[in-house]
């Protein structure tokens, strides 16, 4: 959490092994990210790291069951038809499988993008500013599904954002400013995000 | 407007470089064309062999009447009666007139060894007066003053080591003579003419050396100040016949073009069927690439159309650019062009198409015809994709989805159809029609059903990428399923590359197939028609004296000589006439069916007489010749010369087209040597037979006696050597098709570079993403080439049908065609994966657009 330039995005991109820091080292578990080189970084990361992105998630020609099974595919992993079935269902989006990303709208397309995040069973899933692009209603939609995904499938969701009401959904919120991690608050109301924001940036 | 466009255009600069490269070629390949074409029709430079005459004089039947004062055009080159001189020589202001006359010889010293001129030289026989046309001077010795005398040229002296004294065998097919070197000669400061050695007899003996009495041109010498305008008018006058041309200037070189062709016509008809067909790649290459150009900025004009540019400017937009790309492209293509010419012409010089001294001349109005041209092309292109792209709504450029593909036209649909219900027709079509006329028609098939093929491009690759879908994803598994979803949502796209593959292969095939078809063709028909037990052939070919000795020849039961000349078939129509140039044989009427088992479609061999000819498959349609029927033939000695039709023969190919007799063709063209000598054998001919026939040649010459499939397989390589042109037309157009690719790839990849960062983001390795594109690569190779070798074995069955009567000849030569397979196949692949290469390079955090 942290206003523009703070280095969020930097700081989750290096965390999710999409970026390499100039120094020091980012360690997954007992995996040493930064240490590690292509082919391996990527095995790494689609067994064990899922990915939300703020737009463009997901791949135009595939349709939605398609672009969520994909990741596991490209893993060689074996599909789970009904693990598959229970996050769909979870997510809401079991009728919408055969359709393409083009025939659907941006809540819509958000809901497949963390479904086949979820269907690799990743140790961690961040998500970059998942809610930017969309309205307040289907935003606060997509928070409760990372918040039910916590809740019932046990996942771990690490997520950017600046939107205060976003960071509410959080057990821990971690803000930054200027490049360095300033401050930690634990189950925070947005009310207090604001506040505390405010402050930051004064 | 003009500042968006520049920006949008450097914004894309890979694209539109690739776009222009495309433009580049097509101008290069037009201009080059344009100024070889008008060059060769406007008539080559004067060689510096009729430097020294003012006007030359020569017949052309297409200027004037003959008898029956109708025009007729043909090719054939026709004599002039050297007694016209006089008539001219008393033409006030002309101090000489000269008859010219040459001959192509074989010069032998006398122990029978062949001196062979440079390559690509010619080796001339010429009266002494036709020295006064350069002019030559005398170097050594003196002017031939008897029929034995000779004069060379410093040239053939230094290069075969000759002086004044020496002795050496003239050959022109006839029994080698033999002459003696009196003088040397050299023309004006140098060693010989460019092309040619010459040779020089005395003026009475050439005439009884060649055999003919009429000349091929007169050279006329006109005093420095006289008015030329006026002697003109007053030879033109002087000479009253309206087929005798006049030439003066540049004009006059055209003499020296051999074989009997008045123009460059063999040159010009390359050259014809070389831009036809860059021009017919070329437009789809080029429609192709710009409306995929167009289609690719859908997201740009979207931005374009939100900062608030109306449709209109957006489709002026570009219009503009496609000019800009027509504009610079021509003028890089005009200087590229010039060069290209000339590369071609020197070719077409080395290797005999045109005279050594043929220049290309730059024609200014082939700029602007060029520029037209590309303009017209280039905006076509764009119209119909302009049209849709104005159309975009600006909110589509801010959404992140793709944008909707635009349904398929019916239109678009209809015109398909159309096109391959047309090359039906002309398939069905070509099964009724004569020889010409099918072949004719196999190549519009061709060109029919590839133009549907391409109008129906995105509808045709989807049935085979259904099926290639599944084969890819047992082969590759995930990024092999992923490369057919991919291209199956993108069937514009994977059109556009397949198309061109589909022309390359399949014109390459075509043409590769069409001389493979016409030899196979022209095998089986040799193989069924030579019933004859020995043919005897001659290295440059079997002097007639010599016919007699191999008939008395012990065990020699029949003999039948072949000479092959050309002539014209002249048709009568009432009020016009028409002729058809052919290639006659003078055969023995009376040995014929002994030795050829000709397949007489109309008509009776017994019929066959001095009187009458056989005409061949064309015959009865293309000239009206039914059994009874007359028919007219003209000769070089311009004689017009009436025979009955005996009848036609069907299994033709390898023969000449009109078959005549002999004795009449040695009448009124003689000079010709023989092609090939027939014989059947009588049931106790002596072993040695052979032997004993190839002992009859004298020295100096030399004969061999072949079986009948021996000499079969002579015919085969004469049909292959005639196909280098297509090679450089075939080469042309693989070369232009490969650059096609390369550029809708570079493009469409380059596009896509997001989409690669989003599948590595999601999991996929660097090497999951080059399977999947060497997957898709791989797969518009195997849709693209099945269809390209597919409509060329369907037109290739036509030109079968054609040639021969039956679909069974049809072949492609085995290694060119894999050669070029395989040439398709790797640029395919290159292109796919190079481009593939360097996206993969990019951070894909950067490309996706993450980073801040």
């Amino acid at each position: 959490m942290g206003p523009s330039g703070s280095g969020k995005s930097t700081l989750m991109q290096c965390a999710a092994g999409l970026d390499r820091p100039t120094r020091g080292s980012v360690w997954f578990g007992d995996i040493e990210l930064s240490k590690l080189k292509e082919p391996k970084l990527t095995e790494v990361r689609r067994e064990q790291i899922g990915y939300v992105f703020q737009a463009f998630n997901l791949l135009p020609s595939l349709n939605a069951i398609q672009n969520i099974e994909l990741p596991l595919k490209l893993a060689g992993l074996p599909i789970a038809r009904d693990r598959i079935q229970r996050i769909v269902e979870t997510v809401g989006i079991a009728d919408l499988l055969r359709q393409r990303p083009a025939e659907l709208s941006g809540g819509q397309q958000q809901r497949i993008a963390i479904a086949r995040a979820l269907a690799a069973q990743p140790r961690v899933i961040f998500a970059d500013e998942p809610t930017g692009a969309l309205d307040l209603r289907t935003g606060r939609d997509i928070l409760h599904l990372f918040r039910a995904s916590v809740d019932e499938l046990a996942q771990t969701v690490i997520m950017v954002t600046h939107d205060p009401a976003a960071a509410s959904f959080a057990d821990r919120v971690v803000f930054l400013a200027d490049g360095q991690i300033v401050d930690e608050m634990t189950r925070p109301t947005a009310a207090e995000v604001s506040a505390h924001m405010n402050q930051l940036e004064r | 407007m003009q500042q968006l466009l520049w920006q949008s255009m450097w914004a894309r600069r890979g694209n539109v470089l690739g776009a222009l490269i495309a433009v580049v070629i097509a101008t290069t390949i037009a201009f080059a064309s344009v100024i070889l074409i008008r060059s060769a029709v406007t008539g080559v430079r004067a060689t510096d062999r009729q430097a020294a005459t003012t006007f030359v004089v020569r017949m052309n039947p297409a200027n004037g009447s003959l008898p029956t004062e109708d025009q007729i055009t043909t090719m054939l080159a026709i004599g002039i009666d050297p007694a016209l001189a006089e008539r001219i020589s008393g033409v006030p202001g002309v101090t000489n007139v000269i008859p010219d006359v040459q001959q192509d010889v074989t010069l032998l010293r006398t122990d029978g060894t062949v001196i062979a001129p440079p390559d690509r030289v010619r080796m001339v026989a010429q009266g002494w007066g036709s020295a006064g046309l350069t002019p030559f001077t005398l170097a050594e010795g003196r002017a031939p003053a008897a029929g034995d005398e000779i004069v060379i040229d410093r040239a053939l002296a230094t290069q075969a080591g000759l002086v004044p004294g020496d002795e050496v065998l003239l050959s022109n097919g006839a029994v080698p003579q033999v002459f003696r070197i009196v003088g040397i000669v050299t023309p004006s400061d140098r060693d010989r003419l460019e092309g040619q050695l010459s040779i020089f007899l005395q003026d009475a003996a050439i005439t009884a050396f060649i055999g003919r009495r009429e000349v091929d041109s007169l050279g006329v010498i006109v005093s420095p100040d006289a008015d030329l305008d006026v002697v003109r008018g007053a030879i033109v006058t002087a000479l009253g016949d309206p087929r005798l041309e006049v030439l003066a200037g540049n004009a006059r070189g055209q003499v020296d073009i051999t074989s009997g062709s008045l123009e460059l016509s063999d040159f010009i008809a390359m050259l014809g069927s070389m831009s036809g067909f860059s021009g017919f790649v070329a437009i789809f290459v080029l429609s192709s690439t710009f409306a995929f150009s167009v289609l690719q900025r859908s997201r740009e004009i979207g931005l374009q159309r939100a900062i608030g540019v109306t449709p209109g400017q957006v489709r002026r937009l570009i219009a503009m650019e496609a000019m800009v790309h027509a504009v610079l492209g021509t003028a890089i293509g005009v200087l590229l062009g010039t060069g290209l010419a000339q590369v071609v012409a020197r070719i077409a010089a080395r290797v005999g198409l045109v005279p050594a001294s043929f220049r290309v001349t730059f024609w200014w109005w082939a700029v602007p015809i060029v520029l037209g041209s590309a303009l017209v092309v280039t905006l076509v292109a764009v119209w119909g994709s302009s049209r849709r792209a104005a159309r975009i709504r600006p909110v589509d450029a801010l959404r992140e989805a793709a944008l909707p593909q635009r349904a398929f036209g019916i239109w678009r649909i209809l015109i398909g159809v159309m096109f391959f219900a047309g090359g039906g027709a002309m398939v069905v079509l070509a099964s009724q029609v004569p020889m010409e006329i099918a072949v004719l028609l196999a190549l519009g098939e061709a060109i029919v059903l590839m133009i549907g093929a391409s109008v129906l491009g995105p509808i045709i690759v989807l049935l085979p990428l259904l099926v290639l879908n599944a084969v890819a994803g047992r082969i590759w598994r995930t990024p092999g399923e992923l490369a057919g979803w991919n291209m199956r949502r993108a069937a514009k796209r994977v059109a556009s590359t397949v198309t061109p593959i589909m022309l390359a292969t399949g014109f390459a095939a075509l043409m590769f197939g069409f001389t493979t078809t016409a030899e196979r063709g022209t095998v089986a028909q040799s193989r069924e028609r030579t019933t004859a037990d020995i043919v005897v052939v001659g290295d440059t070919g079997v002097p007639t004296s010599l016919v007699d000795d191999l008939a008395g020849v012990d065990g020699v039961a029949a003999v039948m000589p072949l000479v092959s000349a050309e002539s014209s078939i002249v048709v009568d129509h009432g009020d016009w006439q028409e002729a058809f140039d052919v290639t006659a044989g003078g055969v023995d009427p009376s040995t014929v069916a002994d030795v050829l088992a000709l397949d007489m479609t109309s008509g009776d061999l017994a019929a066959f007489t001095d009187e009458s000819v056989l005409l061949g498959s064309g015959g009865d349609i293309a000239f009206g010749g039914k059994p009874g029927d007359t028919v007219t033939l003209l000769f070089p000695d311009g004689e017009l010369v009436t025979f009955t039709v005996a009848g036609t023969f069907g299994n033709g190919l390898g023969l000449p087209d009109v078959l005549l007799p002999m004795r009449t063709l040695a009448a009124h063209d003689p000079g010709h040597a023989v092609d090939a000598v027939f014989i059947s054998l009588a049931d106790d001919a002596p072993t040695d037979v052979a032997a004993k026939l190839e002992a009859v040649a004298p020295t100096g010459v030399s004969l061999h006696a072949l079986t009948a499939g021996a000499y079969v397989g002579t015919l085969q390589q004469a049909i292959v050597s005639g196909a280098w042109i297509l090679y450089v037309i075939i080469g042309a157009a693989v070369v232009f098709a490969a650059i096609s690719v390369v550029n809708t790839l570079v493009m469409s990849i380059a596009d896509r570079v997001r989409e690669f960062s989003l599948l590595r983001l999601i999991g996929a390795t660097g090497g999951q993403v080059e399977t999947m594109m060497l997957a898709e690569s791989l797969m518009c190779a195997m849709i693209g080439l099945p269809l390209g070798l597919g409509i060329a074995l369907i037109a290739l069955i036509s030109v079968s049908q054609g040639l021969t009567g039956s679909v069974t000849h049809v072949g492609v030569p085995l290694l060119p065609t894999l050669l070029v397979i395989v040439i398709a196949t790797g640029v395919t692949v290159g292109a796919h994966m190079i481009p593939t290469r360097f996206a993969l390079r990019r951070d894909p955090v950067e490309a996706i657009g993450l980073k801040q």
